[in-house]
């Protein structure tokens, strides 16, 4: 394939076409599909529902496709051939799309046209009979199946040209990043809240991440971990991706003096939403997100959510709640963070960890119990101590 | 904040002498020592000369080194090479609880393969004594392998001696020492040592090359075979750069040796004593011991936790015995020593290298006496 008719086709999700907003979730969309596969805006255009992108020159193409595969939004794409409107161009071109398809082996094909260009002199019908035949001609072994074919071609009859493909890969699915609205994640290092990160963006959410660090009770290489997986979790977002690192160690110290010890571990995640609670209302986050699922373990109960978000006024998004953790693993093999979840390091995180949490915390009792500290105090600090990293898709700039 | 690198047992900064030595090698005597044109006789003569230099200071023949890629591979090389060539003799190979994974991982694949191994017991302070070594040798005994000093303790282990009375017992028993912790640090006597590990990389040296010094008329079956270089016993294009670099870094560890070795002990004596002046300290100290290694336990505080603190102070130190998130990973020497497990699981090691100066190790104290208040009201918290 010459490169210079080389074009990528993309598809997204009718149901956004509908309504007022089009327009702007489309140039979202555009934004974000140059952003992720790194090219110029003006290389990513959208007409009729389609989005098309030139390939840059001395682009690999299926370099650029790699990409695809993260922008959110994109239902299907395909590395399209563009053809003049004459029907000897784009015969020709779905022949040889065709005969390299029976290569690959598939014995059996269908033509599919679409013709948004209804000024096309030919109907679709005519041009699927006429093609179909050529394909017949020149590969006399292939069989004809239009209701389960192995190889499609597809023919799609534009304003000022043809464009020929044969392989849609799956995108994605859900809605543009930045689309539906700013979360703020709580990252741990595990291997949930990756998971919990990629499903908000999914739904069009941008995502920045917190992440509490307890020097020297928690140290380089877990800080480093999480780095790694904020870096990895950024290929996906198309904008910049802010890591929040906070200071816990001092309200771990508190914690551990004034709140009995089967509640600590519900403590700190309470005083977690609250350092969040404010990171939140300063940058415009319109909610807190984690990486629980129920009762996976102590502090995941129901009495314990219900004690963690009465912490703060915010709404908390659990996109895991409903899943397994084998999975979450699954899942985290497929983005690529479950490696660097699993790195071992040496972590004395469990120091704070009592040895049997409770499943049931009760709001009032941690209340009081955190009521003997200066709670704004410490929130105040750890917000005094908490530094900002950007993520761009690539490599972190300090 | 200035850096203080204190885990010289892991691996030690490159001396300056040394990488400008290394830097003629990578850019100008690159040739292969086995090409026939001049290029490759001048890097080979570069070899031969960087092999007389260790030779000569080490005391022993040329023809007895030969370069390694580290500690790792010597050791793997004289277990298994001497097992495998002297197996008709016996099956039986004596050794320590305290040796390094480098020595007995090797000695766990042997078992599988039909040896038997003995692993004899060090005593609370963390010496073996000789009585026991050679108490564990037998008739079917082919191979004794002792470590010369242990990386977790300092432990200098009287090899020289076990090895004579190893053979006074046996006289065809082989002894093999791990000197990776030793060379080049304290005088090595090679006198009944039969094959002796070291490794550049403990002594200022580069990583990816190292030694076995090999007796006269030990035969080794080659671990790696190929194109016959190190007289046949270790295929591969020899790493000139870094020979040349190991040969250097022995050089200057060996000219410092006696002077740092005095310094290194009053550094050492008056860091152990301030230390107990901390409070509720275990130091574990040897008999004899290098004054490069401090192990000491901060009970209750988890080892882990103090590297980060002092990591945080720009001190590096290793944990003694680490815990990591998969799990405890113990201490097999330690254990083997018999101290409990809560103090083991606090220990953390302090390793010098002749570079490092009282101040410095003032200034250790000093950190640790402004850490330890807090990180021991935390911790005491959590264990009580």
């Amino acid at each position: 394939m010459k490169h210079d008719n080389v074009l990528i086709v993309a598809a997204y999700d009718e149901i956004a076409l509908k309504g007022r907003k089009r327009r702007w979730f489309a140039g979202l969309l555009l934004d974000n599909i140059a952003a992720i596969c790194k090219v110029p805006r003006e290389s990513v255009r959208e007409e009729w529902g389609r989005v098309y992108m030139s390939v840059p020159p001395g682009r690999d193409v299926e370099d650029v496709c790699g990409s695809m595969q993260r922008v959110f939004g994109l239902t299907w794409f395909a590395i399209a051939t563009a053809c003049s409107l004459e029907i000897d161009a784009f015969r020709a071109e779905a022949v040889t799309q065709a005969r390299a398809r029976y290569a690959e082996g598939a014995r059996t094909f269908a033509i599919q046209t679409m013709r948004p260009n209804k000024k096309f002199p030919l109907s679709s019908k005519h041009v699927e009979i006429d093609v179909g035949d050529a394909v017949l001609k020149e590969t006399p072994e292939y069989t004809v199946n239009l209701s389960a074919p192995e190889a499609t071609i597809y023919i799609e009859l534009r304003h000022t040209q043809s464009l020929v493909y044969s392989k849609r890969r799956r995108g994605p699915g859900g809605l543009p990043v930045g689309s539906t609205g700013k979360a703020l994640l709580l990252l741990s290092g595990g291997i949930d809240s990756p998971v919990a990160g990629w499903y908000l963006q999914k739904r069009g959410l941008k995502v920045d991440l917190l992440y509490f660090h307890s020097p020297p009770y928690t140290g380089a290489q877990a800080r480093e971990k999480v780095i790694d997986l904020a870096r990895q979790l950024s290929t996906w977002s198309g904008r910049t991706m802010k890591l929040y690192v906070s200071r816990f160690t001092e309200i771990q110290e508190r914690v551990a003096e004034h709140v009995g010890r089967t509640n600590w571990t519900v403590s700190h995640r309470r005083f977690m939403h609250m350092i969040a609670h404010h990171i939140l209302t300063q940058n415009g986050y319109n909610a807190i997100a984690t990486g629980d699922c129920i009762g996976q373990v102590a502090s995941q109960t129901l009495a314990n959510m219900n004690a963690i978000d009465a912490a703060t006024p915010d709404l908390v998004l659990r996109p895991l709640v409903g899943m397994d953790k084998s999975e979450i693993i699954r899942h985290a093999r497929e983005i690529g963070t479950y490696d660097i979840s699993v790195r071992p390091f040496e972590d004395c995180c469990v120091l704070f960890a009592p040895r049997h949490p409770t499943t049931y915390g009760r709001v009032h009792v941690i209340e009081r119990q955190e009521s003997t500290l200066d709670r704004d105090g410490l929130i105040t600090d750890a917000l005094a101590h908490t530094e900002e990293l950007h993520f761009t898709g690539t490599e972190n700039s300090l | 904040m200035r850096e203080l690198y204190l885990d010289n047992n892991a691996t030690t900064r490159p001396d300056p002498a040394v990488i400008q030595e290394m830097e003629l090698y990578f850019r100008d005597i690159y040739a292969n020592p086995s090409s026939v044109h001049r290029a490759g006789v001048e890097a080979d003569r570069a070899l031969r000369r960087a092999r007389e230099r260790i030779a000569r200071l080490a005391g022993v023949a040329e023809s007895s080194i030969v370069f390694t890629s580290g500690g790792t591979e010597s050791n793997n090389m004289a277990l298994k090479g001497i097992a495998q060539a002297y197996r008709q003799r016996g099956k039986h190979i004596v050794t320590t609880e305290i040796e390094h994974p480098a020595v007995l991982e090797p000695l766990t694949q042997l078992e599988q393969r039909g040896f038997e191994v003995t692993r004899v017991n060090p005593r609370a302070d963390g010496m073996v004594t000789t009585e026991n070594v050679v108490e564990a040798i037998r008739e079917d005994t082919i191979l004794v392998s002792v470590m010369h000093v242990n990386n977790e303790t300092g432990a200098i282990l009287p090899v020289s001696e076990m090895a004579r009375r190893a053979k006074e017992k046996r006289p065809h028993v082989l002894f093999h020492s791990d000197g990776v912790q030793a060379f080049g640090k304290i005088p090595v006597q090679l006198i009944n040592i039969d094959s002796y590990s070291a490794s550049a990389h403990k002594l200022h040296g580069p990583r990816g090359v190292g030694l076995l010094f090999l007796s006269p008329g030990t035969t080794i079956t080659p671990l790696l075979a190929g194109g016959g270089h190190e007289n046949g016993r270790r295929s591969g294009t020899e790493n000139l750069p870094a020979i040349a670099g190991f040969a250097r870094a022995y050089e200057l560890a060996v000219q410092a040796q006696e002077a740092s070795l005095r310094t290194l002990s009053s550094i050492h004596d008056s860091f152990v004593a301030g230390l107990r002046t901390l409070g509720d300290v275990t130091v574990i100290t040897p008999e004899d011991t290098l004054p490069t290694t401090i192990n000491a336990s901060f009970y209750p505080i988890p080892g882990e936790v103090m590297v980060n603190a002092l990591s945080e102070e720009g001190i590096y130190v290793s944990t003694g015995a680490a815990c990591s998130n998969r799990g405890k990973k113990k201490s097999h020497v330690l254990e083997a020593m018999g101290i409990a497990p809560h103090i083991a699981d606090s220990s953390i090691r302090f390793s010098l290298s002749r570079h490092t100066s009282s101040q410095e190790m003032e200034r250790v104290l000093e950190t640790l006496a402004k850490l330890l208040p807090r990180l021991r009201t935390v911790a005491q918290r959590m264990v009580s």
